[in-house]
């Protein structure tokens, strides 16, 4: 890392934005309810007025410290704050009932922070070797890549492979809305010239989000779950935590490894690692009959999971410029407003911009700690904060942040819009994730997908032609074969057995 | 909450509806295809999902729920406030301009607090505070240059 | 601005240098030239953050701030190949409190059909930037000079592909208007759209497309690293940082040259006193030491024209750019 780096992530201003964004995530993350993915879309209006590097460090803050943070209801309360908390919720919310709500959220504090660092280190490592590879893409690997991303992300998706299917076709639709890139013919517009350039991003995301959250939160209404009583000492808390670690560090290695491994396939991110991970934990375990019981194992596993996924993402964003999960889809909106494009020549342009990534990660998973302790000591009293006065500020927020990126009122429209299809969306079990990859792998496979046929005539054998597309083109086409059995096996299990339970749930 | 039947139904009409108006999209110079490619992909994976959870269960499965919400409780109470809050915000776009962003503000973050259930002493006194501290940060700090509709004779 | 014909252009770029060189090229009567914004003035840009025409158009507002003493916002309304921003630019109140900056776009989308929007829905202020295209392909490119690339052109049209911008974008009206001009079909090398300079150049290293004509200050950098060769600017002055790249004006036959331009403009009916204060108020900003040297770190010339050269220039550019689009078969 060059001096320069390292006097610009020091930098008062980049110290302080990192300080308060680490505050911040820690406190949506802390907020049942209040997504890591939310937070980002909030803070990007402001990131969006920011230096680019400084605004980059304030995303990578605020997405380690908000899925950590995620554990805090979960254990206090058993609602996962993040999706990504949601695979060890059951273990941390019994331990908590036993009384060790502190010791746990140590645990788990300390296993995402190295989580976060080994994923970071490996980034890192993968990233620059990936790029020199992928200075040679062109369009058409370019495009195979994108619909590898768009498979991956109903592959993994939580939701029934049909449901899955239609939140990434409406999120294709949503892409297509705007002046198309290869004749300039306006589509779905109805002649609103604000409409010219597609749906706006930040905008959506916010509506998506944010929006869908407050009305599923007026929905629900004001009953407030009791947290449970702390009970342990700062000290004694500390020391059980540590003897956990140091029993669990095979654990914590493995799945910080492989939790950036899963983080870095675009389209997945720090949830399904969790998950995986999590799953990966207890076939290993000597004791998997105690998963779900109230059994730290699993803790460490998922905790440490999902933060080094956070790195992880970033690979596919940085070299391909694909992004990794929802987060750094966003980021990669922030890079392009900022007039970056990701792509494998950020790592010879703007070196800065990545080693201020790295840095950036280094330094929020360090600074997570200390804000890590303060919201474990005060978690009781954060996680009771009334919905009534959080949801008007989180609205207005939304609003003015939406506004704040188009200046004008269809920014406005567009929350509304999106907002209310998040809310029917969710509330009818169609996952959002692939929703969101669709609106913004749709535009980059069509726009690949359009200027190769205009170079290649027509002739659609072009895209096996270059030996990366034809190897890329060959994997996404076995992995749409592998979708295809799936969903083939899941209706026929379904006229089989028409019971409620799901077994499109994956890893259990 | 959960009605595949009727989701599936909708998502098949609004397939179709987008695939008729790609259909009349002109197509490239010397392709087959042009803008309307996409959209009409989009539309028939639309149609075919749409009829695979409408009509392919017999809508008898319920979905996982991906929220990280507990279970909702039911009521037509609790089914109005969200489409209440929509309206707000409706109000919100239709009178940003016109009132200004200090007064529709005001009044939105309001009219959310009562929607919340708080009183209306408690949404006032929430909704002041909130209003300057955002006109500072976005106003003055981040240069956003909101609109002053009817304050627009007070503007700095 | 462009034009077909060299002495059109040397006509044009002496008016330039006669204006740079007055002093206070204003023709209004300057008592009138008075008025005085009381808040913030919101200054649209419509393209993104991080091109050109948002630097230029940043770096000025900063200065008619300290000028003026009120905040000058700057908004980038982005999207529809320049459509939005430019739209919002026109129908914005003419109190002086919405300007912009609007560029050689206004001059041709009308011509592609994307809005009936001419640049005489605008209140012309000032010119504050010009850049010219130049013609680049991978260093290790069979080609070495502009006109062995035409004569492959010639005699195999449509087997090599270019990029920069959109699909009728004014890179893509440089290029073909190029060809056009020495005689070729405007589509022998074919068009591929992309959403930038940057887009553009990525696929050109990446072997893609065999050429790219960007602003040549955009592709500098790749040209200083030795990636890329520029095998003609497509200008009559050279640019200082590569001043041994051919000019179009001397190699070429036609003397093909163009430019694109962005230029400060009010909605439309701006009343004459805020127009002209503004006229003012940039001149300053222009000749200032900062401006300078704004300009010598991004590589390009400093340049300036009053409303109405300006006004003239975009009614001229307008007519000559739809004769472009017209022959390339994209007018609507």
């Amino acid at each position: 890392m060059s001096a320069s780096t390292l006097t610009s992530l020091f930098s008062p201003a980049s110290l302080t934005v990192i300080a308060a964004c680490t505050l911040y995530g820690t406190f949506i993350g802390a907020m049942p309810g209040l997504t890591a993915t939310m937070a980002v879309a909030l803070l990007v209006p402001f990131t969006y007025f920011m230096d680019p590097l400084i605004a980059i460090s304030a995303i990578v803050a605020t997405t380690t410290t908000a899925i950590f943070a995620g554990d805090v209801p979960g254990t206090l309360m058993r609602i996962p704050g993040t999706p990504a908390s949601a695979a060890y919720v059951e273990d941390a919310y019994r331990l908590s009932r036993a009384g060790r709500s502190r010791s746990t959220l140590m645990v788990s504090l300390f296993a995402a922070c190295i989580g976060g660092l080994v994923g970071v280190a490996l980034l890192a490592l993968i990233a620059p070797q990936l790029a020199r590879v992928a200075v040679q893409f062109s369009s058409f690997e370019t495009f195979w890549l994108a619909c590898l991303g768009l498979s991956c992300a109903v592959l993994t998706s939580n939701g029934s492979v049909a449901k899955s299917f239609s939140s990434l076709f409406l999120g294709l639709f949503i892409a297509t809305i705007g002046i198309d890139v290869a004749v300039g013919h306006p589509r779905f517009t109805f002649g609103n010239y604000e409409l010219f350039d597609g749906i706006s991003f930040i905008p959506a995301i916010i509506g998506l989000f944010a929006l869908s959250e407050i009305l599923r939160s007026a929905q629900i209404g004001h009953r407030d779950q009791p947290a449970n009583a702390v009970q342990e000492s700062f000290s004694k808390a500390l020391h059980e935590a540590a003897l956990v670690l140091r029993r669990f560090k095979r654990n914590i290695a493995r799945s910080s490894v492989l939790g950036t491994l899963i983080g870095a396939l675009p389209g997945a991110g720090a949830d399904i690692a969790a998950w995986i991970c999590y799953a990966i934990s207890r076939r290993f375990s000597r004791h998997p009959e105690r998963y779900g019981t109230g059994y730290i194992e699993g803790v460490t596993d998922g905790g440490s999971a999902n933060n080094a996924a956070i790195g992880g993402a970033w690979t596919p964003a940085l070299v391909f410029g694909i992004p990794g999960d929802s987060v750094t889809a966003i980021a990669i909106g922030i890079l392009l407003l900022n007039g970056m494009s990701p792509g494998p020549q950020i790592f010879t342009e703007s070196p800065e911009l990545v080693h201020t990534l790295y840095g950036a990660f280094a330094l929020s998973n360090l600074a997570m700690i200390p804000a890590g302790l303060l919201v474990i000591m005060a978690s009781s009293q954060v996680v009771r904060i009334p919905r009534r006065v959080l949801m008007p500020c989180v609205l207005l927020f939304s609003l003015v942040g939406a506004y704040a990126i188009t200046n004008s009122v269809i920014a406005i429209w567009t929350v509304l819009a999106l907002g209310a299809l998040g809310y029917a969306m969710e509330a009818n079990g169609f996952p959002l994730a692939p929703a969101i990859l669709g609106i913004v792998l749709g535009t980059i496979v069509e726009e690949n997908f359009m200027t190769s046929m205009m170079k290649a005539q027509g002739d659609l054998l072009a895209f096996f032609d270059r030996p990366w597309a034809a190897a890329l083109g060959t994997l996404t086409l076995l992995l749409w074969a592998l979708l295809l059995t799936r969903g083939i096996y899941e209706s026929v299990q379904r006229r089989r057995y028409p019971s409620p339970s799901s077994e499109t749930e994956t890893y259990p | 909450m959960c009605n595949d039947r009727l989701s599936g139904s909708l998502l098949v009409l609004f397939g179709a509806l987008v695939l008729w108006r790609a259909s009349t999209f002109p197509s490239l110079a010397g392709l087959e295809y042009g803008p309307g490619l996409f959209p009409s992909i989009a539309a028939i994976g639309l149609i075919v999902c749409g009829a695979l959870i409408g009509f392919g269960s017999r809508g008898r499965r319920k979905a996982p729920s991906t929220s990280t919400m507990p279970p909702q409780q039911t009521g037509w109470r609790m089914a109005a406030r969200p489409m209440a809050l929509l309206i707000v915000i409706l109000g919100y776009g239709l009178l940003l301009d016109l009132l200004g962003f200090h007064i529709a503000s005001f009044m939105a973050v309001s009219a959310t607090a009562l929607i919340f259930g708080m009183r209306a002493g408690g949404a006032v006194l929430l909704a002041l505070p909130l209003v300057i501290g955002v006109h500072l940060l976005f106003y003055s700090l981040l240069r956003v240059p909101l609109p002053w509709g009817l304050l627009t004779p007070m503007a700095w | 601005m462009m034009s077909t014909n060299s002495t059109t252009m040397m006509t044009i770029s002496l008016a330039l240098w006669a204006s740079l060189a007055a002093t206070s090229a204003s023709a209004d009567n300057p008592e009138t030239c008075h008025w005085q914004p009381e808040r913030a003035v919101t200054f649209i840009v419509p393209w993104g953050t991080g091109g050109g025409t948002d630097a230029n158009a940043r770096r000025l507002a900063s200065l008619l701030e300290e000028e003026m003493g009120v905040p000058f916002n700057v908004v980038n309304r982005t999207g529809g190949n320049g459509v939005v921003g430019h739209t919002s630019l026109a129908r914005g109140k003419p109190d002086g409190y919405t300007i912009g900056a609007a560029t050689v776009e206004i001059d041709t989308m009308h011509w592609l059909g994307l809005t009936p929007l001419t640049y005489q829905d605008i209140t012309p202020i000032a010119l504050i930037n010009r850049s010219s295209p130049g013609v680049v392909v991978q260093n290790n490119s069979p080609y070495e000079t502009l006109d062995a690339l035409l004569d492959e052109a010639r005699q195999n049209p449509g087997e090599l592909t270019a990029s920069g911008t959109a699909q009728g974008g004014i890179w893509h009206l440089a290029l073909a208007g190029m060809l056009k001009a020495e005689g070729l079909a405007p589509d022998a090398i074919r068009w591929i759209p992309s959403q930038g300079a940057g887009p553009a150049l990525k696929e050109l290293m990446a072997g893609g497309i065999d050429v790219a004509t960007p602003s040549l200050a955009e592709a500098r950098n790749l040209i200083e690293q030795g990636e890329l060769k520029a095998l003609g600017y497509m200008s009559d002055t050279p640019m200082a940082q590569l001043p041994e790249v051919p000019l179009t004006a001397d190699t070429l036959e036609s003397g093909w040259t163009l430019s694109a331009f962005v230029t400060v403009s009010g909605p439309d009916g701006l009343p004459d006193e805020i127009a002209c204060t503004y006229e003012q108020a940039i001149e300053t900003a222009i000749n200032s030491e900062a401006w300078a040297e704004f300009k010598r770190s991004s590589g390009t010339q400093v340049v300036f024209e009053n409303r109405h050269e300006t006004a003239q220039l975009l009614a001229e550019a307008d007519r000559q750019l739809g004769e472009v689009v017209e022959a390339i078969g994209l007018a609507k």
